[in-house]
C-alpha cells in the first residue's frame, strides 16, 4: 500500500508538472513563456524532500514533454535527467546549506548544465543528420530569459515557503491540563 | 563515490534503454496511454489560450480610419479577384490545347490543433490526426482554401506534430508570382516574419508579391500560397537577394487545418 501511495504521489507531480509547463507555454506570452517550471519544481523538491527520487519525477515529467517535442526523441530526456542527477550531487556535496541564494544557485545551475547538455546533443543531432540547428544568438537569447525567469521565481516561491512555517513559528504553543 | 558511479550508471543505462525501445517502436502503446491521457488536458488550455480574436479600438477616430482602410483593401481585392478569374480561364484553354489533366485533385485529410510547442527554440504545433489516418512525415499542412502553414514533423498513431513555416528549420521551396516568376527557399527562425532566400539579384521582387510553393518539392504541390513581399533585402556584389514576407495567417491562432495526404494528377 506505501509503494502504491509513493508511486501515485510520483506519478501525480510529474504530470501536475507537464500541466503547468503546457499552462506557462500556452498562456504566457514571449519572453515569460521560457520560463521552466519543471527546474523550479525539482530544484524546491530537491531542497525541501533532500530525496534522490526527485531524479525519477524528473524523469518521467520530462519523457511526457518529449511525446510533445519536435526535437529529437531522447534530447530532452537526457538533459533533463543528467541535469537534475547534477543539481541533486551539487545539493548533496557542495551546496548543502538551506537558504534562498542557494535555491538561486542551485535554479542557476540547473538551467545552465541543462541547456549545456541540450546544446551538446543538439549539435550532434544535427551533425548526425547533416541539418543545420538554430542560431547561436537565438539559442542564447532563448537561453538567457530562460535562466532569468526561472531563478526570479524559484527564489520567490522558496522565500514564500519559507515565511509560512516561520509565521507560526512564532506563534506560543499552549498544552491544555487539565 | 561508488554508489555515486552506480547510481549514475543505472540512470544512464535506463535513459538508453527507454531511447532504444522508442525507436524499435516497443514504446509506442506506452506512449500512446500517456498521450491519451495528456492531450485532452492539452487541448483544453490550447482552445482557452487562442479564444477569440476581438478587435478594439481607442476612439471613433479609429474606427473611422480602420474602416477607411478597410474599403480601399476591398477595391484592390475586387480587381484582383476580376484579373484571377481571366488568369484561370486563360490557364484553362492553355491547359485544354495541351492536353492536360485540368483536374488535380489532392487527399487530405481534417485535423484540429491540441497543442503547440512547449520548447522555446522551436515553433510547432501538434494536431489529432497520425499515421492512423494516413498522415505521413513531409506531408503539407494548409488552412483555409490552400494556404500552407508547415509540413508534418513527426507522426504517432494518433497525433502529429506539425513544424511551422517560421520554425528555425523549416524549409519550403517557393515561388513568387512575379514577371520573372522567381524561385527560392522559405527559411524560418526570424521571430513571427519568415524570408525568401536565394532569389536571384536580376530579378524584380516588389512589396506585395505573393508567394506560393514552387512545386519544386516532393509531396507538396504547386499552388499553395505562403504569404506576401513585406521587404526585399538586396546586397550590392550579392549573387542573391533576400525577401521579408509576412505568412497569410496568424500562426498563433491556429485551429483546424487540413493535411494533405496525397497529390494525384
Amino acid at each position: 500500500m506505501k509503494i502504491l501511495v509513493r508511486f501515485l504521489q510520483f506519478f501525480f507531480l510529474s504530470i501536475s508538472m507537464v500541466f503547468l509547463h503546457f499552462a506557462i507555454s500556452y498562456f504566457l506570452p514571449y519572453p515569460f513563456n521560457t520560463l521552466n517550471i519543471f527546474f523550479v519544481f525539482i530544484t524546491l523538491l530537491i531542497m525541501y524532500w533532500e530525496k534522490g527520487v526527485v531524479v525519477w519525477i524528473a524523469f518521467a515529467a520530462h519523457f511526457f514533454i518529449e511525446l510533445y517535442s519536435g526535437t529529437t526523441f531522447g534530447m530532452i530526456l537526457i538533459a533533463g535527467t543528467g541535469a537534475t542527477l547534477f543539481l541533486y550531487w551539487i545539493y548533496r556535496y557542495f551546496l548543502t546549506n538551506r537558504s534562498w541564494y542557494t535555491g538561486v544557485a542551485l535554479a542557476s545551475l540547473s538551467i545552465v548544465i541543462y541547456r549545456i547538455i541540450y546544446t551538446v546533443s543538439m549539435v550532434a543531432d544535427g551533425w548526425i543528420r547533416n541539418e543545420q540547428y538554430v542560431t547561436w544568438r537565438t539559442m542564447l537569447f532563448s537561453y538567457g530569459w530562460e535562466l532569468l525567469f526561472t531563478v526570479l521565481v524559484t527564489g520567490v516561491l522558496y522565500a514564500f515557503f519559507e515565511s509560512i512555517p516561520k509565521r507560526f513559528r512564532s506563534q506560543p504553543r499552549y498544552r491544555i491540563i487539565g | 563515490m561508488n554508489q555515486k558511479i552506480k547510481t549514475s550508471v543505472a540512470i544512464f543505462f535506463l535513459v538508453a534503454f527507454i531511447i532504444l525501445l522508442h525507436y524499435i517502436g516497443w514504446l509506442v502503446p506506452v506512449e500512446s496511454f500517456f498521450r491519451r491521457l495528456v492531450t485532452p488536458v492539452s487541448q483544453q488550455m490550447y482552445s482557452f489560450s487562442v479564444g477569440e480574436e476581438k478587435l478594439e479600438f481607442a476612439s471613433y477616430e479609429d474606427i473611422v480610419s480602420a474602416y477607411t482602410a478597410l474599403a480601399k483593401d476591398k477595391e484592390a481585392l475586387e480587381l484582383r479577384v476580376m484579373k484571377m478569374e481571366y488568369l484561370e480561364q486563360e490557364n484553362k484553354e492553355l491547359r485544354q490545347q495541351v492536353s492536360f489533366f485540368t483536374t488535380s485533385t489532392y487527399t487530405h485529410v481534417g485535423a484540429e490543433v491540441v497543442g503547440k510547442n512547449i520548447e522555446p527554440l522551436g515553433s510547432t504545433i501538434v494536431i489529432n490526426r497520425g499515421s492512423s489516418d494516413g498522415v505521413q512525415k513531409g506531408n503539407p499542412v494548409v488552412v483555409g482554401d490552400g494556404v500552407l502553414i508547415g509540413k508534418i514533423l513527426r507522426v504517432d498513431d494518433a497525433t502529429a506534430i506539425v513544424r511551422l513555416i517560421n520554425d528555425n528549420q523549416s524549409r519550403v521551396a517557393a515561388a513568387i508570382l512575379n514577371q520573372a516568376k522567381s524561385i527560392g527557399l522559405i527559411e524560418g527562425g526570424y521571430g513571427i516574419s519568415v524570408r525568401m532566400n536565394f532569389i536571384p539579384q536580376n530579378e524584380i521582387v516588389q512589396i506585395g508579391d505573393t508567394i506560393i510553393t514552387s512545386g519544386l518539392e516532393t509531396g507538396v504541390p504547386r499552388g499553395l500560397i505562403i504569404g506576401s513581399v513585406e521587404a526585399v533585402e538586396k546586397e550590392a556584389y550579392q549573387p542573391f537577394q533576400r525577401a521579408i514576407l509576412s505568412p497569410q495567417v496568424s500562426l498563433d491562432k491556429l485551429v483546424l487545418v487540413s493535411v494533405i495526404t496525397n497529390i494525384s494528377r
